[in-house]
């Protein structure tokens, strides 16, 4: 991955977890891989930054976490979306977009083309 | 209960994660706790998974403590772990207190119960005459 591709992963953890909880709890592991398995592999998730961000989502108030015991010895913390998580994402999301459609704007802006249009 | 891993790279994994924190609160130990479930989950599809898997999957021990840092907020984590010394300086220095406390009392006391075994008289002496006492 280029030099980039944490700062602007970093950028997104928030929203690819709330949008991911809002369909169904998960717990960490569960998370990562359907972030793995959906971006195929692009984007790899790495504990270290992603339960401070589970964490702050949840000082926040936009996540809560249960322990459910799976199995004979099994125990996962599962994540599950607040009502005010889901407002959260819906504004993450539209800001997401605004901006996305900004920069593509940006970095497909051509001076020449520009010019064209304004001759013709 | 916490995960019940044989002593694999799993644990050799977390161990080394544990070992790379300065110190570990409330947060860390909940960190620490998920990481190993998350361990145990990625055991179950991975059984055999050695220490660069694990690693690959992961990411390196150092990574995984750097990145935990660096989402917490540097300072933020200075500031906690500096509490935390100056807390365990603290409650040290009060055990310390009490113990030369406890120690100070328990000189006085056994002073004081020398003292007082020192002024019981051992042993008295009688004098028996023989005689007839008259009435």
């Amino acid at each position: 991955m280029g030099k980039y591709y944490n700062t602007f992963k970093k950028g997104t953890l928030e929203l690819l977890f709330l949008k991911l909880l809002s369909q169904q709890d998960l717990y960490g592991y569960e998370l990562a891989s359907m972030i793995n398995h959906l971006s195929e592999n692009l984007i790899t998730i790495n504990a270290g930054n992603m339960y401070p961000t589970l964490y702050k989502l949840e000082e926040k108030g936009f996540i809560t976490s249960y322990e459910k015991v799976c199995g004979r010895r099994m125990r996962r913390v599962y994540y599950k979306i607040t009502e005010n998580g889901k407002k959260e994402l819906q504004e993450m999301m539209d800001d997401y977009q605004r901006i996305t459609e900004a920069n593509n704007t940006i970095l497909t802006y051509h001076f020449e083309q520009e010019k064209r249009e304004e001759i013709s | 209960m916490i995960l019940q891993m044989k002593k694999t790279n799993y644990e050799m994994f977390y161990q080394r994660v544990r070992c790379l924190f300065p110190s570990i609160g409330i947060k860390e130990g909940r960190f620490l706790k998920e990481l190993r479930y998350h361990l145990q989950d990625f055991s179950f599809s991975h059984p055999n998974a050695g220490y660069e898997e694990i690693t690959a999957f992961f990411g390196t021990p150092e990574e995984i403590v750097k990145n935990y840092i660096e989402s917490e907020g540097i300072e933020t984590v200075v500031k906690r772990f500096t509490v935390r010394k100056y807390l365990r300086f603290f409650i040290s220095g009060i055990f310390l207190l009490f113990f030369f406390l406890w120690v100070a009392y328990f000189i006085f006391w056994i002073k004081s119960y020398q003292a007082f075994t020192a002024e019981i008289p051992a042993y008295g002496e009688v004098t028996l005459e023989e005689g007839i006492v008259e009435p």
